[in-house]
């Protein structure tokens, strides 16, 4: 086998095995990256959602504590403000969204679904638990949600939500009474559930891995090619041509091209060297000739 | 001398001071119509004069607030009553901060109310179409029509009393969220909150708390343009029912006959 054809099956699984390393751990880490960031967004949004919760409690209800005692109001409720907040941004970003997923809430649009459900009932039972992330397939494709859950921490809470004689009857009027009440002092009572998309960041991961593993195969090529031109001309066309006139010589023909090199390389060194020998060689012969 | 120059500016200082103090507590102690927004006129004597924010309110006047219109008028020390068209009052008596016995006294005859006096204030008498309602330490909304009344304690306590000569029915206090109705003669109704139709036809600016504007108008206040005087139409409501002995005497001159009603009309209109 030729030295080219050795040369390039090494460096061909040289560049094969580095390909698929590095594209294994590139992908992980960009899935990985993807992942995160979807979490972080997550994570933003549920800032974002209890900072509508707080603002309404602390700076809306109290303007309109009045009114309350005509009609109930629910832009005072901070559920129903950071469901509304959201509602506004789920308009321009249909994917996102976000829910106070209660078991026995006040207002039906609350109320928890099945799964919604399951991740209340692990808050109940593990106080620990402050958070939950996981992923679940929806129509418009995989999603990520994080959750966290809704305790009974203020007693202001069990104003509206204890018993249907202390809750303002504007709201039992407007909501009913079968709904919303019986709530327990720290009782978990529901979960904020965040929803994020996960095609976007996970398409951009893609998008990101494939630009890279061509880039990185355009490389290993272009650099397979130089390595081959340069190999053929620093190596393989002199040690040819040495061989060549070797061969020339060994069969007598002392007048054969000259051993001459203008590089001060291996093989530079290697020429003259033969070069040498060559000329020591010839000399030989003459003496033997002048001897006989 | 520098001594006399220096007692002199310290003089002048507080002759300053003490004028300013005097001019904020005339304005805190004088009743004024501290908001006056869309078409309201108050008759004084018998004349009407175009009503503006920072008038002094007078024992006498009637305010009249056009549709949509707003008046609010402060009292000494604090109680508010907020006017709300069309509506048709009579502020029948102002107290003073310290007056005794210390009540502010209104008939509403017709149109939205919203009262508020707290307890260290004069209290606020209210003589309505079917009861009389006092209110010492709280906040009410009231609704005046023809025999008819209908009020809602938002807040703190209030006191119905029937009115002197009319069909007696027990008086009682109201609390927070009582809703209380009388129409004509007939027996009270009341219930706990204020029924959706009361709300529902309730000005919504009367849902908000009552904001306290005295502070404003502590300069020298507004001259009212006067108009025209009060006519026969005009007058008549006053004429009947309780406040007739009030009014009797103040609209002896008034004209009867339509003719020389516009004829007057025309001299005394700006």
């Amino acid at each position: 086998m030729k030295l080219i054809w050795k040369f390039n099956l090494l460096l061909l699984a040289i560049f094969v095995l580095g390909f698929v390393v590095a594209g294994l751990v590139s992908y992980r880490v960009l899935q990985a990256n993807a992942r995160e960031e979807i979490v972080q967004n997550a994570r933003l949004m549920m800032e974002a959602a209890l900072s509508s919760r707080t603002y309404t409690t602390t700076q809306v209800k109290p303007l309109l504590d009045t009114q309350l005692k005509y009609v109930f109001l629910p832009q005072t409720v901070p559920a129903y403000a950071a469901t509304e907040v959201f509602n506004e941004m789920r308009k321009k970003h249909p994917d996102y969204g976000y829910k106070e997923a209660t078991l026995n809430p006040t207002n039906p649009r609350d109320r928890a679904s099945d799964w919604e459900a399951d991740i209340v009932n692990v808050f109940r039972q593990s106080a620990q638990t402050t958070e939950i992330v996981g992923e679940r397939d929806t129509p418009t494709g995989r999603t990520l949600y994080l959750a966290r859950p809704i305790p009974v921490s203020s007693a202001s809470c069990l104003l509206c939500h204890s018993t249907i004689e202390t809750a303002p009857k504007t709201m039992v009027d407007l909501y009913g009474p079968a709904n919303g009440f019986g709530w327990k002092m720290n009782e978990v009572i529901g979960a904020q559930v965040v929803s994020v998309p996960m095609s976007v960041p996970i398409e951009r991961a893609n998008e990101t891995f494939r630009t890279f593993m061509l880039s990185l195969a355009g490389v290993f090529i272009v650099t397979f090619l130089l390595l081959d031109a340069m190999l053929h001309v620093m190596v393989i066309r002199r040690v040819t041509r040495l061989s060549k006139a070797a061969d020339q010589v060994s069969l007598g023909q002392m007048d054969a091209s000259e051993f001459k090199s203008r590089s001060r390389d291996e093989i530079g060194v290697l020429t003259e060297a033969i070069g040498r020998m060559k000329t020591s060689l010839v000399q030989a012969m003459k003496m033997l000739d002048s001897g006989t | 001398m520098h001594v006399v120059r220096a007692f002199a500016v310290a003089f002048a200082h507080a002759a300053f001071l003490f004028a300013l103090a005097t001019a904020c507590a005339a304005a805190a102690e004088r009743a004024t119509y501290t908001i006056v927004d869309g078409d309201a006129r108050v008759l004084r004597g018998v004349t009407w004069h175009r009503l503006e924010a920072g008038a002094v309110v007078e024992s006498g006047d009637v305010v009249e607030a056009a549709e949509h219109a707003e008046v609010q008028v402060e009292l000494p020390a604090g109680p508010i009553v907020r006017i709300t068209g069309p509506a048709l009052a009579h502020v029948a008596a102002v107290a003073a901060a310290n007056a005794k016995p210390p009540t502010s006294e209104f008939t509403l005859l017709r149109g939205w109310f919203k009262v508020a006096a707290t307890e260290k204030a004069p209290r606020l008498a209210l003589t309505l179409p079917t009861a009389a309602l006092t209110v010492a330490d709280g906040t009410v909304v009231v609704r005046g029509g023809v025999r008819a009344a209908q009020v809602f304690v938002e807040a703190g306590r209030a006191n119905l009393a029937p009115l002197p000569g009319r069909a007696k029915f027990a008086g009682r206090e109201l609390i927070e969220s009582d809703y209380w109705e009388r129409a004509d003669e007939r027996a009270p109704q009341m219930q706990e909150g204020a029924p959706h139709a009361f709300v529902s036809a309730m000005p919504v600016d009367l849902r908000d708390p009552l904001p306290r504007l005295a502070s404003r108008f502590e300069g020298t206040p507004p001259k009212l343009v006067a108009g025209r005087i009060v006519s026969a139409a005009e007058a008549e409501p006053w004429l009947a029912g309780p406040t007739r002995a009030a009014f009797a005497r103040r609209f002896a001159g008034v004209p009867r006959h339509a003719a020389q009603e516009t004829k007057t009309s025309k001299e005394r209109s700006p």
